[in-house]
């Protein structure tokens, strides 16, 4: 410590009075206290003057066991300064000495021991995560590495009857088809008093045992995306039995006596040279069994064809109004490839691969000549697409056009060149049908009639459509689901009770 | 007291959670001879269901989120974090002990292809009651006051 005048010059320290402390004013007369050397008057932290703060926890403990000492005790010397010491005689100036408490041992076995098990806790934690990941992505997985492991994971799901495997074996586009038709499907089922109202589609699956399964270990590669994988060993039973659907008593019982809904089973047995081919498609670096492609293969197969070569490429339409525009005008033009190439490339695509094999055997068709002058659409959310519900069209066939527009329950038909309507209504309809049956129809079928179709024209037809990679395609599978939903929407659970009735008769 | 009460709390809710995350590995769903673990099911079903329900997807694939949740809450007892690590369990058991409980009350679908088991469900829905259990009892339990007391609750 220097002290000013010391080296400088200043004034000179008076004697007899303690040391000035630098920086701060002499009191008169009075020792001035230093600013090291004092022990704290209250709770004390366990390391003063440190600037640490003792460990969390701890800190309370301290501050209790300190409070608890003796008010007044003296604590080494009062102000840092023994007792009785002369006034006016300063110790030695040296460094300072802190005020250190008679500390108790600090007992932390406790919390090492709590992170030592928290670690350990996280650690099995993640390897829990791990292992619930991985059975979670496992189970979700779909598709195989080839062609034999899906065909086999197929048969395996099969013969365990595991429904949920089954759907994840199809291709994706497949799957999501089928998923949005029977959830649909199932939904107007249960108002019809068809189905329970806690039927599980899935149930009416039935049970497939397989027996001896043996695949052919040559697979034919039809293209970089299509193999036919052929079982040549085996017998495959499926048990169905109607009872366990979830199918209402009274749909049963219109069915028939209970007697014909027991257990009926059904085995497909492989026999040698004539091998049960079940076609395998890649997706996305994976392979799936395909029903819609191994369908399409037993009808090439039936007509003695085989895979084409090449497929008909996709042709997607900017919105789902044009799709079906350019689907319909396609049709007029009978030019069925341009129209194979509107379809959805996912859910058809088993169409578009044999779309070649399919215009060769149905031979060539004149145009009609008939042009979409204009049209217009109600489009409509639906499961998985949207439905183009038509609501005017304008066809010209040489000049000669006519328009065809839908609403007020009616579709009316318009010739441009002399002006002449044509109205077609829902009653109109329902009256037609009830005629052709020679009014042999009882009072409660006829009302089935005309809610069918005041439903069919009311809620109007359309061509469903999906979006595929941001371009829009016609759906024909989902297009067929959807004109049997409206059929089915189209009909109260009476309706239907008295169709089943007069069928039963 | 308090201490001892909240100590207990803290264990008996550790208990109910090793007992809800076992019941998540034991079968919850059957589909013909087939029975799936929970995760096993989310998976399995959340290609199904994503496409009909968007909401019900995401669930089920949040689903293995139970298992860190559950390790962070017993984390926080270890480390003498009791009331947050109480509110957490208290978070997980309600989420988990109503998937489950919703599963259980639909019962064993035996006679069907595709069901609920009903081992895994009922044994984390009684994991999850002894952590609601165990949870709310800490929560309760009144914290220790700051001066003088050793402390119920640290967090």
């Amino acid at each position: 410590m220097t002290y000013p005048g010391d080296e400088q010059g200043g004034w000179q320290q008076q004697p007899g009075y303690p040391q000035q402390q630098p920086g701060y004013p002499q009191q008169g007369g009075y020792p001035q206290q230093p600013a090291g050397p004092y022990p704290p008057a209250g709770p004390q932290p366990t390391m003063p003057y440190q600037g640490q703060p003792p460990p969390f926890g701890q800190r309370f403990e301290q501050l209790g066991e300190q409070s608890q000492q003796p008010y007044g005790q003296p604590i080494g010397s009062a102000f840092g300064q023994p007792t009785g010491q002369p006034y006016g005689q300063q110790p030695p100036v040296g460094p300072p000495t802190y005020w250190q408490p008679q500390q108790k041992p600090k007992r932390r076995t406790g919390l090492i021991a709590g992170i030592i098990v928290a670690v350990v806790v996280l650690a099995g934690g993640g390897v829990g995560t791990w292992i619930a990941l991985n059975r979670t992505a496992e189970a979700g997985s779909t598709g195989s590495a080839t062609p034999q492991a899906a065909a086999t994971k197929l048969l395996a799901d099969l013969g365990r009857s595991d429904v949920v495997g089954l759907v994840n074996d199809l291709p994706p586009g497949e799957a999501g088809f089928l998923r949005d038709s029977i959830s649909d499907s199932t939904s107007q089922l249960k108002r019809l008093q068809i189905m329970k109202p806690d039927a599980n589609p899935e149930q009416s699956a039935g049970t497939v045992h397989t027996t001896g399964i043996r695949f052919d270990p040559a697979v034919q590669q039809v293209n970089d995306h299509l193999a036919i994988t052929k079982l040549d060993a085996g017998t495959i039973t499926v048990d169905s039995d109607l009872s366990k659907v979830g199918y209402t008593d009274k749909f049963l019982k219109a069915l028939g006596p209970s007697s014909q809904l027991s257990t009926k089973d059904t085995t497909l047995t492989v026999r040698p040279g004539k091998p049960f081919r079940i076609a395998t498609v890649k997706v996305n670096g994976q392979w799936y069994p395909s029903l819609f492609y191994s369908i399409t293969d037993y009808a090439l197969q039936s007509a003695h064809e085989s895979w084409p070569s090449h497929s008909i490429p996709a042709t997607g339409s900017a919105s789902p109004d044009a799709a079906v525009r350019g689907f319909v005008q396609a049709l007029l033009d009978s030019d069925f490839g341009k129209a194979i190439g509107m379809t959805a490339p996912d859910e058809m695509a088993a169409l578009h691969d044999a779309g070649p094999a399919i215009l060769a055997a149905a031979g060539s068709s004149a145009p009609s000549g008939v042009r979409i002058d204009s049209v217009s659409f109600t489009d409509r959310d639906v499961t998985g697409g949207v439905d183009a519900v038509l609501s005017s069209m304008t066809l010209d066939s040489d000049g000669e056009k006519i328009t065809v527009t839908q609403g007020g329950g009616c579709y009316t038909i318009t010739d441009a060149a002399s002006g002449q309507n044509q109205r077609m209504c829902a009653s109109d309809l329902g009256a037609q049908m009830q005629q052709g049956a020679g009014g042999l129809l009882p009072p409660a079928l006829g009302k089935f009639m005309q809610d069918l179709a005041s439903g069919l024209v009311n809620g109007g037809l359309g061509i469903v459509t999906t979006q595929v990679d941001g371009q829009w395609y016609v759906s024909p599978a989902r297009t067929f689901t959807q004109l049997t939903l409206t059929v089915l929407n189209s009909v109260s659970a009476d309706d239907l009770s008295a169709l089943l009735q007069f069928g039963s008769h | 007291m308090r201490t001892v009460i909240a100590r207990l709390g803290a264990g008996v809710a550790t208990a109910g959670l090793a007992v809800l995350v076992i019941g998540t590995f034991l079968p919850w769903l059957r589909s013909g001879t087939v029975l799936r673990d929970s995760y096993q099911s989310a998976g399995a079903l959340r290609g199904l269901v994503s496409g009909l329900n968007a909401q019900a997807g995401a669930v089920l694939g949040a689903w293995p989120a139970v298992i860190p949740c559950c390790a962070v809450c017993v984390a926080g007892y270890a480390l003498g974090l009791r009331r947050s690590a109480a509110i957490v369990g208290l978070l997980v058991a309600l989420v988990v002990g109503t998937a489950a409980g919703v599963i259980a009350v639909q019962g064993d679908a035996t006679k069907s292809v595709v069901g609920p088991a009903d081992t895994g469900p009922i044994v984390t829905l009684v994991g999850a009651t002894i952590m609601l259990a165990g949870a709310i009892t800490v929560v309760v339990c009144p914290r220790a006051g700051r001066w003088g007391g050793t402390g119920g609750g640290s967090s």
